[in-house]
């Protein structure tokens, strides 16, 4: 017997909040059930300038997004990639970028072809062979376009967009589609004898039911830790950083299509172009570093004058260790915490949706489906972890005590199996359904200095000068590519200028 | 220069596995050895291969037509599963014309929630053409259609076998037989060598053991088998029937078919199964043989790998170990060339030779006890299947088999929530009338058959 959920609250207004508010108002219509948000002006939101990756996408298409009316709302920028900047060592850097490297022949990853041709130094950078990366270099966007065979025909991108716009955006739209806001700030969580969640009173004394809650709460997780105290998997010992400062800062530039993650003595800082200014933050690690110190670095090193006092944010990296406990599903920062060196944090809001929605709950909330919800959920966390981790973890930086902390640690067992595989063949063995893809990892291991003994032994069939004249063409190619591409500047005005905000 | 490989075992799965090894590791110097050991047990007489294999004799350059006029081959869209009066198909394809189709399936759930004799079959092209006796090669211009019609093929075991021994001689690779074997290990636990009768030493770089049978003990399982002569090019598919004590299949041949069962109860109960067996199929020569089954977590150890045992304890007539054995190989050579011994490379290898191994044990369990799978739990509930971290099976072999075997969702999917019902049905409709224009114009499994041969002949 079905019992439907009668209603469903969200608490919290921040990007989480509003991303699953929009999507069950959009999808459920507010027929199925009645949505409310709980939201209190009174509490922040931790969101400073948000990058996506191309996943956000699948959302976008989800609540029917006008991604140009989505662009100029909120300020937005495109997205090719990350350029991370003294990671592997001082003076180092290089792109993380989306789509494809170069061109698979006979099967085999372009990247087994390239390790071959670059140790008999006869292949450029890897950037020359990747529409993004040369992209990024030269400030240079546009959306996919039908040119057959052409690289043209499939850009991968994401976005960059002021978190804060796009909370108010989802909220507009959500309410358009049925969803109650509800100002107030929660006083107190009343639960039933077997522990779900009744109701919350708010400060004014209102109380409001519900038959699922979703916590949106963010790190404080009013319900689902603060509540119903479901503990937390505290990672602190592999991801380290635990404080961030946040600061806008006046551009000085056109807006670049890409996000800048600069490694620095005790973290790394942020670099976010929106098209009214640019996001800047410093994630570091209290142990090793004062915050004063923190805010110092951070100042020094924006491109413009700062536009607002710097902002410290305080975190734990971990999660959740349900997502989903009783009658409470959290998302977001509620759920769990890890920095955005790869702009996974709204990617997790959206998995966490999508898989609310294969696992919808009636009043019975079947514990089956929320262990399989939980599971699903674990993994992706527990995946992407490990790819911030190698981040840290595979550096030759010896300049401070935080890196030779991160440089020598000891990491989870899968991630060091992945490394050691990695190192002797080149190769990337991951599940399905993991998040970043062997391109991803290959990227990432080889910016950071892993360099493989051995590339595909089939690579080996072709013959050399065979080999460096395909190179030679893909490299060509590119570089047609990325001069028919107009700049990210002129596409954006073209396309989803932004009005002025004063 | 490298140490050779040296493979050993029996039959099929000696050969497949040798000549997937030697295709993809001679040209870099590596030198194959096939060592051929005794049976340990019969050879099955048909073998049904999964969608695979189409990909592995493209890998290997050996043309599907030969295989199909050799062994006796014909076509497999799936298999039709009888359970009491009824029966589903589940196809090896997905549902619907476009794999990526957000949500296709829990739009055929939600019009058989409102249609009881709605059937989900008419949204599958492999369904429909299996139904009339139809195949074709989708054209190599359409992905779409190859996807949408993936397919596997039914051979006559001993054909198929010398085929590709006959391959493997082609390629060079050295064919030794002997009647006994020892395995002779260094003081790293490393296999050494392989002495074989006449104390004939051969120098081992990799074991690959494609030896099906526990080397200690096992569960004891009862394998039924039978032959018929009846020619069945109609039916482009295996077919399962329901018996109290599991299944019985049967893979049509070119002339004839193959019947089998398995049974791992008490031997009290074999001649009861047997006259079953007989009174459900007309056939009298039922044969019987025994062989052990044991479970293998860790095939990669050190240089020596467990193809056959651990292949072997997922095969039976519902799955055939020959895909886990291909799985196995390519798994491992994905993983090998140029490479030392790398203990991370083998851990995980073996993690995720048993994601591979629960999925297909949760599938095999799934005919027997539906709700006692977390994948049926989850379809009984919500109409959804579970994320799998392998191509072990096929998403639409789950969704064909859940649906087929009665489970419907309580819940309908909620993504569908913002579609009308008519839009639904409309956009149903469409799709079901291309999936008929399409199968209308296929030529039926007979004509495909007789134009592979005609392109053998040329």
């Amino acid at each position: 017997m079905i019992e439907k959920i009668r209603k469903i609250i969200v608490l919290g207004g921040g990007s989480a909040g509003w991303m699953t508010a929009a999507a069950l108002g959009k999808v459920l219509k507010n027929q199925y059930c009645q949505i409310q948000v709980i939201e209190s002006e009174q509490i922040g939101t931790v969101g400073v300038g948000e990058a996506t990756i191309p996943q956000i996408m699948l959302y976008n298409d989800l609540i029917g997004l006008d991604e140009n009316d989505f662009m100029r709302r909120t300020q937005a920028t495109f997205k090719l990639g990350i350029q991370f900047v003294d990671w592997q060592k001082p003076g180092s850097s290089y792109f993380h970028a989306f789509g494809d490297v170069g061109k698979n022949m006979e099967g085999l990853q372009f990247y087994h072809y390239w390790l071959k041709m670059r140790s008999l130094g006869k292949a450029a950078p890897l950037d020359e062979y990747t529409l993004s990366s040369l992209a990024c270099l030269e400030h240079r966007f546009m959306r996919s376009m039908d040119a057959g065979n052409s690289p043209l025909s499939n850009i991968a991108y994401a976005f960059h967009f002021d978190a804060g716009l796009f909370a108010k955006y989802l909220r507009e739209l959500a309410e358009q589609w049925g969803v109650q806001r509800t100002e107030g700030e929660v006083v107190e969580v009343k639960q039933l004898d077997n522990g779900f969640i009744h109701s919350l009173r708010l400060a004014d004394g209102t109380e409001h039911e519900a038959d699922f809650f979703i916590d949106c709460s963010g790190f404080r997780g009013l319900l689902i830790e603060q509540t119903l105290k479901t503990g937390y998997e505290d990672w602190t010992h592999w991801l380290p950083c635990d404080r961030a400062i946040a600061v806008p800062s006046a551009s000085t530039s056109e807006p670049w299509p890409f996000t800048r993650a600069t490694a620095q003595p005790a973290g790394w800082q942020w670099r976010i172009p929106l098209q009214h200014r640019v996001g800047n933050g410093h994630v570091f690690c209290s142990r090793f570093m004062s915050e004063d110190e923190a805010t110092a670095i951070l100042l020094k090193n924006l491109d413009g004058e700062a536009l607002a006092e710097p902002r410290p944010i305080r975190f734990v990296t971990g999660k959740r260790k349900q997502f989903w406990n009783k009658n409470c599903l959290a998302v977001g920062l509620a759920g769990g915490f890890m920095e955005p060196l790869e702009s996974t944090s709204l990617h997790l809001v959206q998995a966490t949706i999508s898989k609310l929605f294969s696992f919808f709950p009636d009043r019975n909330f079947a514990q089956s489906d929320i262990d399989e919800f939980n599971r699903q959920m674990h993994f992706d966390y527990d995946k992407i972890r490990d790819f911030l981790i190698l981040h840290y973890h595979a550096t030759e930086r010896n300049d401070s005590e935080f890196w030779n902390y991160c440089r020598t640690m000891s990491v989870p067992e899968e991630l060091n199996q992945k490394i050691q595989q990695f190192k002797a063949s080149g190769r990337i063995f991951r599940f399905n359904n993991e998040m970043f893809s062997d391109l991803s990892w290959f990227e990432v291991m080889l910016g950071q200095g892993i360099t493989p003994k051995a590339y595909h032994p089939m690579v080996d069939l072709f013959p050399e000068a065979e080999l460096e004249k395909r190179l030679e063409g893909i490299r060509s190619v590119i570089r047609k590519s990325v001069d028919y591409m107009p700049s990210h500047q002129s596409f954006i005005d073209q396309h989803c200028k932004a009005g002025k905000i004063y | 220069m490298q140490q050779p490989l040296v493979l050993i075992g029996h039959g099929l799965w000696l050969q497949m596995a040798t000549a997937i090894v030697a295709k993809h590791l001679q040209p870099f110097g590596f030198r194959c050895v096939a060592v051929e050991l005794p049976a340990q047990s019969k050879e099955p007489a048909a073998v049904a291969c999964g969608p695979e294999l189409a990909t592995l004799c493209q890998m290997l350059g050996l043309p599907l037509q030969l295989l199909l006029a050799k062994a006796k081959g014909t076509f497999s869209l799936g298999s039709q599963y009888q359970h009491n009066n009824a029966s589903c198909f589940v196809p090896f394809a997905h549902y619907g014309l476009n794999a990526a189709a957000a949500e296709f399936d829990q739009a055929i759930l939600q019009l058989l929630q409102q249609d009881q004799s709605a059937n989900a079959e008419q949204f599958c092209i492999a369904a429909v053409a299996a139904q009339q006796g139809k195949f074709a090669l989708a054209p190599a211009n359409r992905a779409d259609l190859a996807e949408a019609l993936s397919f596997g093929l039914h051979l006559s075991t001993a054909e198929f076998t010398a085929c590709l021994k006959h391959f493997n001689q082609q390629l060079g690779v050295s064919l030794l037989s002997s009647q006994k074997l020892q395995l002779q290990y260094d003081a790293q636990g490393l296999i050494r060598s392989l002495r074989l009768e006449q104390d004939e030493d051969i120098p081992v770089g990799y074991c690959l053991d494609c030896r099906a049978q526990a080397e200690q003990s096992g569960q004891t399982l009862h394998l039924f088998s039978a032959q018929d002569k009846a020619e069945l090019l109609q039916q482009p598919f295996s077919t399962a029937i329901r018996m109290s004590w599991g299944y019985i299949v049967r893979l049509p041949l070119q002339g004839g078919s193959y019947w089998s069962s398995q049974y791992s109860g008490s031997a009290a109960d074999l001649a009861q199964i047997q006259q079953e067996l007989q009174q459900k199929t007309g056939l009298t020569d039922w044969q019987l043989d025994s062989r052990l089954q044991q479970t293998e977590a860790q095939p990669w150890q050190g240089n020596h790998l467990r193809f056959g045992q651990a292949a072997a304890s997922l095969d039976c007539p519902l799955y055939n170990g020959l895909s886990a054995l291909q799985y196995l190989v390519i798994r491992w050579l994905d993983l090998l060339p140029n490479q030392n011994h790398c203990p991370a490379t083998a851990l995980m290898y073996n993690q995720h030779w048993q994601q591979f191994q629960s999925e297909v044990l949760d599938f095999l369990l799934l005919h027997q006890q539906p709700l006692a799978t977390k994948t049926g739990q989850a379809f009984a509930r919500l109409g959804r299947v579970l994320n799998t971290e392998t191509d072990a099976i096929k998403t639409g072999q789950w969704f064909g088999l859940l649906l087929g075997l009665g489970l419907r969702p309580e819940r309908p999917g909620q993504l569908l929530a913002n579609r009308t019902d008519s839009e639904i049905q409309r956009g149903l409709r469409q799709v079901q009338q291309q999936i008929a224009r399409l199968v209308a114009t296929m030529p039926t499994q007979a004509d495909t058959l007789n134009r592979c041969q005609q392109q053998l002949s040329h």
